[in-house]
């Protein structure tokens, strides 16, 4: 309701007292609150819901350890590693009694996985290089159908308006044209003729428009096209960025996210005049990782900030609650600490058109808020309240 | 490297000269850090350190800096190198031998390469100093090394490596279960010959892996009761919960590496140990592990209440003392090697970047964009 050093506190309002305020940290990247089985669903396709796959049920474990670390929102998906991950969602980490109220936004993305490795083996070259231009194909397609469903909708309006008219005319002729008729019939019975009927001939212009093809997947693609929905690429290596890059140029309303990014430093300069954001995953990964993360480096966060690329960070699934601390690393290897908080807060919201509802402490935003007693993201600061949707579900004496 | 030390020699009353220098040559160096970590728990404000061939010659807030020595200023926190204390960067396939259960002669020093990447890898994250430990696989896997990074081993008998947990079973040679392995470590230990007799008089310390389940780590502390062992439980995320077990063994204990996974175990068990005020260094296990692990783990723990002094203790000072090397190691010291880390922040905050990195005096890394640097 109001935010600053000087208000007036309504007569009857909690007063919770801390060093730090500031929001709520959002995991772009991420799975609580999901059923696993979704998540790893590989048969996943463009208009998988990931609200289909939402787990009001999960172990409170999960929900309570990620809240005390901050993390009050997280944007999940279904088919995480697969070739289309479908229509993503964001969801409160708050316990909810049920499913609706955990989801705070139903449609955030569409997303997709080029070059990822599944079983341990990555695609072959050719593969991945054609997964792009497939993915490419995809948006285009998804680009016609919406000019194709938009004519129809141009059509229609133009068909119910010419309707409406003839129906009007028609009202005011029936009278008319029925004493006309009976007159005929009568007409015809005296000259004991049969009574032929006029044919109807239907009106070119009246001709009801034909229904294009339907296809929930086209449909999907049309909002990304349209840049009604941000598209999220889990994409890694360099050629095949590249390559996206190139291809999907020509949408001008295209807003792409990349996520992963192992190699996005050489493309850094496109994603910045783009303002394509990356979703970095600041985990430390040892010698057995996939392949596609075989050029993975802490301090590429920090580096592409520096090139001017918007930077999120993100825990890929693995623990929305270790984002926090796993921030600090990508700190420690070069990102600006102010640039990490507002990775976890403002940029997350800013990227799935959630600046009106979250990311941020302004009057009118949902109270999701931290109150720390220190700086954020330091390893000594403690998070002592946590708020969601204005309800205090972590404080000191909340056992955990 | 070289050129520069020469180059600053001739610079040497120039207190604000660029930092790149080394001491090996046997020209002294000074280093003022903003807060100065001793490894003992007391931080000293404005804190100098002279070091001189490799070796730390004054430390505190007033060491007089002998006429001629470099000062370099440092905006930020120094420490000692950070020790880790169960590594296997750089000895690639030579850590561990899959058909034979035993390999009490095997010197882990002998795999030791100074200058393979893995190795390097761990500069960056400023670990120094880090013990050289057979791969989980065999019963009895060798003798662990401790070894300087990027430079020469200075213990080769840190530590010998037994697994009594199903860590050390494999499945195609004998021993296939934890009681064969039991009866064999016993028959080794009962009537104790070479390694095993050393270890019996506690005159060589045990790196004892034993295994996740809570009923292994009891076995294992048992063990090194009934053999009257001294030295360390590796392995296991669950040492947290025996602390007192482990306490009244006179044990020590490197705490596996943080996971979002098992990081919870990790986490409370740091805190239970520090508690009960049993020893406790990291291990790291690279190159599984990405060598920021170790910080990071230990960050984990501070934000699940551990203290920042003792988190940083671990790092350092309780973990060369639990290698062995605490006389040569893990302090800033007159006397210890003048191992070194520049942070910009607190060292265990993995927020704080890794300025630069000594090694015996040598500067042995710097981070990349340093504007005190002369990288550029």
């Amino acid at each position: 309701m109001q935010v600053g050093s000087d208000l007036t506190i309504p007569e009857g309002a909690r007063l919770i007292e801390g060093d730090v305020v500031c929001a709520g940290f959002m995991d772009p990247w991420g799975s609580l609150g999901m059923n696993a089985a979704a998540v790893v669903d590989m048969g996943t396709n463009a208009a998988t819901r990931a609200t289909d796959g939402v787990d009001p049920y999960i172990d409170p474990w999960y929900r309570n350890r990620a809240l005390a670390a901050g993390v009050t929102a997280v944007r999940v998906q279904a088919g995480m590693a697969s070739v289309r991950g479908g229509v993503g969602a964001v969801l409160s980490t708050a316990p909810a009694a049920d499913l609706e109220s955990m989801i705070l936004l139903r449609d955030s993305n569409a997303a997709a996985g080029l070059g990822l490795s599944s079983r341990g083996k990555a695609p072959d070259v050719f593969a991945r290089i054609g997964a792009v231009d497939k993915l490419v194909g995809d948006i285009n397609s998804g680009r016609d159908y919406s000019i194709v469903h938009a004519k129809y909708a141009r059509e229609m309006e133009a068909w119910n308006k010419a309707i409406a008219e003839a129906e009007a005319k028609l009202e005011k002729d029936f009278k008319k044209a029925k004493k006309d008729r009976d007159k005929e019939i009568a007409e015809a019975k005296e000259d004991d003729k049969e009574f032929k009927e006029e044919k109807y001939k239907e009106d070119k212009l009246l001709k009801r428009p034909k229904l294009p093809k339907q296809d929930v997947e086209d449909a999907v693609m049309a909002r990304v096209a349209s840049g009604e929905l941000p598209l999220v690429v889990t994409i890694h290596r360099a050629a095949e960025m590249r390559e996206l890059l190139k291809g999907t140029a020509k949408f001008k309303r295209l807003r792409l996210v990349i996520a992963g990014g192992t190699e996005a430093e050489a493309v850094a300069d496109q994603l910045a005049a783009r303002s394509i954001p990356v979703i970095v995953r600041p985990i430390p990964l040892g010698a057995n990782r996939p392949d596609e993360y075989s050029g993975h480096d802490l301090a590429l966060a920090g580096r592409l900030a520096d090139a001017g690329v918007r930077v999120l960070l993100g825990s890929s699934g693995g623990g929305s609650a270790d984002l926090p601390l796993l921030a600090t690393l990508a700190i420690g290897h070069g990102l600006d600490r102010d640039k990490a908080l507002a990775a976890l807060t403002t940029e997350v919201a800013r990227t799935f058109d959630l600046s009106g509802e979250l990311g941020s402490l302004r009057p009118g935003r949902r109270a999701d808020l931290l109150v720390l007693d220190g700086e954020p993201l330091l390893p000594t600061t403690t998070v002592r309240y946590v708020l969601s949707g204005g309800r205090v579900l972590i404080s000191p004496d909340s056992q955990d | 490297m070289h050129t520069n030390a020469l180059l600053l020699a001739s610079l040497a009353f120039v207190a604000s000269a660029p930092t790149s220098a080394s001491s090996s040559e046997g020209d002294a160096l000074a280093i003022r850090a903003e807060k100065l970590h001793v490894g003992d728990g007391t931080v000293i404000e404005n804190g100098i350190v002279v070091f001189e061939a490799g070796v730390i010659t004054e430390v505190g807030k007033g060491a007089p800096v002998p006429k001629g020595v470099v000062l370099i200023e440092h905006a930020g926190h120094l420490s000692a190198g950070l020790i880790a204390l169960r590594e296997h960067a750089g000895a690639v396939g030579e850590s561990n031998d899959s058909t034979r259960a035993v390999m009490d002669e095997a010197d882990l020093s002998y795999a030791y390469r100074p200058n393979h990447s893995e190795v390097q890898g761990l500069l960056a994250e400023g670990i120094t100093t880090f013990v050289l430990a057979p791969r989980p696989g065999s019963l009895v896997g060798g003798l662990c090394a401790v070894a300087k990074t990027g430079s020469e081993v200075i213990s080769r008998r840190a530590y010998l490596s037994i697994c009594t947990g199903a860590n050390g079973l494999t499945s195609n040679r004998f021993p296939t279960s934890l009681q064969g392995s039991q009866a064999e470590l016993e028959r080794r230990f009962s009537w104790p010959r070479g390694v095993f007799a050393t270890a019996v008089k506690g005159e060589l310390p045990v790196m004892l892996d034993g295994g996740s389940s809570r009923t292994e780590v009891q076995h294992a502390i048992a063990f090194a009761r009934r053999h009257g062992l001294k030295g360390i439980l590796v392995g296991s995320t669950r040492l947290g919960e025996m602390a007192a077990k482990i306490r009244a063994a006179g044990l020590g204990v490197a705490l596996s590496s943080y996971s979002p996974s098992t990081g919870r175990r990790v986490v409370e068990g740091a805190v239970a140990l520090a508690e009960m005020q049993v020893p406790f260094g990291f291990a790291l296990g690279s190159p599984n592990n990405h060598p920021a692990n170790l910080r990071l783990t230990a960050a984990a723990c501070i934000r699940g209440g551990l203290k920042s002094g003792e988190a940083l203790k671990a790092l350092t000072s309780t973990a060369a003392r639990l290698a062995g090397v605490g006389d040569k190691v893990g302090s800033i010291q007159v006397g210890l090697a003048a191992d070194m880390v520049l942070w910009s922040g607190e060292p265990t905050d993995p927020g704080s970047r890794v300025m630069a990195v000594y090694v015996d005096g040598d500067e042995v890394f710097r981070a990349e964009d340093d504007e005190n640097g002369d990288d550029k």
